[in-house]
């Protein structure tokens, strides 16, 4: 299963699908969590198990709540591959 | 009594270790079904074995994922009673436009989101990089089942969130009374819920020395009200809602009321944060009976806090005959505590169901796991014969908590 895959699976499981999708079903990869009225708070939460499913662990510092499903993916499969450069100023 | 309307209960609804809805729960009442069950703790960090009544509740009950992700068990428990209540009561969720400023959810927790709390701080002093949850703060403070009930109910009225330990719930629908007696709103959401099943918390509970040690053969006797061998009380999880109406609103609606809310009592004993005392129970027991203008003939049940702790059971059997008498002439009593466990903030509430289901059936709810009973007037214990008194048309629930505080609400036969 891909990243993309098992993300999309997370978010079925966890997040509210908005109303005008919920006869679809299906997650959009390409919309940001905030314009599907995730607020930050479950934003936050859905960040937490998504470094739980994938043994990550996602500094707060490359996140925006503009991120969408595609774009988590590709950041996981960075931070897997060890290519995410990150670091507290100073 | 008071002034203003007669306020009646026009929905019921409940969360608990023996049982996830109210005929459920009447059923486990009656037949003497302990949810009481043992557990390993954790020799590790000191966690003793310990007896609780833990409650059930899964993330596919709940209206929203939104609310599985962001709200502490307490909060969860509290939703899955009112929404019963609301049902059986007839009432819209959420409420509509115009209902909606005139509802209101009072609502009482001795300890608020403590699951919640006990993992932040598991997290934070344990995990060598912490994540902790942004929503730690507004799961865990005591006003958040208050405030997700409004939120879920849509009820733009006024909200109360009410702690005062072990009369949590019986304060917070005592003041919901008064403030539909008053006018303040004309259907309030009151109850109370609790969660505290988490190993910090549980660790502290045994460290103040009130615990029941879990029973070698018998784990779901451990609690044991009135018993002379009784060892302290059992922690248990659950929640009950109760949809309050004044008699203005029922009516025009063509409601149906379950039974009259006729009084609330209350008294600080003003003594010793823990200690129990006869003269501040007996001030709320008389409170309560003078606030639903009747006498104690008319009472044919008495739910008693009875946690089975050496100290609070004869305190309360002395409290209650001083009021009642001594004799075999007064009302019922019995703890169902034996069977729920002590759900602390919300037991105000669980056992005024309690309560409520006797004064409807005529059924009397019977004490069990007290083998050989301290002197209580009228101990419904298994095996008695029992019968509703005559002429009594009442029923009474008392909560009597840590910091001195008591609460005794009344139940009269809606007429």
């Amino acid at each position: 299963m891909s990243t993309l895959q098992r993300i999309i699976e997370l978010a079925q499981a966890e997040l509210d699908l908005p109303a005008e999708l919920a006869a679809t079903g299906q997650w959009p990869t390409d919309r940001p969590l905030k314009e599907l009225g995730i607020d930050s708070l479950s934003f936050m939460e859905f960040v937490f198990r998504l470094e739980d499913a994938f043994g990550v662990s996602i500094p707060e510092e490359v996140l925006k709540p503009e991120m969408d499903l595609t774009q988590f993916a590709a950041l996981i499969d960075q931070l897997k591959a060890g290519a995410v450069q990150t670091g507290s100023p100073g | 009594m008071s002034g203003g309307q007669r306020v009646f209960i026009s929905g019921v609804g409940v969360r608990s270790a023996i049982g996830n809805d109210v005929p459920a729960f009447w059923d486990s009442v009656v037949q003497g079904r302990s949810g009481v069950r043992r557990f390993d703790g954790d020799a590790s960090r000191g966690l003793a074995p310990y007896a609780a009544a833990p409650a059930a509740v899964s993330a596919a009950e709940l209206p929203s994922k939104a609310m599985a992700l962001q709200t502490d068990r307490v909060a969860q428990l509290g939703w899955l009673s009112v929404q019963q209540a609301m049902a059986q009561a007839g009432l819209a969720t959420p409420f509509g436009p115009e209902a909606a400023s005139r509802a209101g959810v009072y609502w009482g927790t001795g300890m608020g989101g403590a699951g919640v709390l006990d993992s932040t701080y598991r997290e934070f002093y344990g995990s060598e990089r912490p994540r902790i949850s942004p929503m730690s703060v507004v799961a865990s403070m005591v006003n958040a089942s208050a405030g997700q009930l409004s939120v879920q109910l849509g009820a733009r009225g006024p909200m109360l969130a009410v702690s005062n330990a072990c009369s949590s719930a019986a304060q917070a629908i005592g003041e919901a009374l008064h403030a539909l007696r008053a006018g303040r709103a004309d259907v309030i959401v009151a109850g109370g819920s609790e969660a505290i099943l988490a190993p910090g918390v549980i660790r502290a509970w045994q460290a103040m020395g009130v615990l029941a040690a879990p029973l070698a053969d018998h784990p779901e006797q451990s609690c044991r009200p009135f018993d002379a061998q009784r060892g302290g009380l059992v922690l248990g999880e659950g929640a009950a809602a109760f949809v309050l109406e004044s008699e203005s609103h029922l009516r025009a609606r063509g409601g149906t009321p379950l039974v009259e809310l006729a009084g609330y009592g209350c008294s600080s004993d003003a003594v010793h944060m823990a200690k129990p005392d006869v003269q501040g129970q007996v001030a709320a027991l008389r409170a309560a009976l003078t606030d639903a203008a009747i006498t104690p003939a008319r009472v044919g049940y008495i739910n008693a806090h009875g946690t089975a702790t050496p100290t609070g059971d004869p305190v309360e059997a002395e409290s209650v005959a001083q009021v009642f008498g001594a004799g075999e002439a007064g009302p019922w009593i019995s703890s169902t505590k034996a069977l729920h466990g002590h759900t602390l903030g919300a037991a105000g509430a669980v056992e005024l169901l309690c309560a409520l289901q006797a004064l409807r059936h005529r059924v009397v709810p019977r004490s069990y796991h007290a083998e050989q009973a301290i002197p209580v007037a009228r101990l419904a214990l298994p095996g008695r014969e029992l019968s509703w008194p005559a002429g009594a048309d009442s029923a009474i629930s008392s909560s009597f908590a840590f910091g001195g505080f008591n609460a005794v609400l009344v139940l009269r036969d809606a007429t």
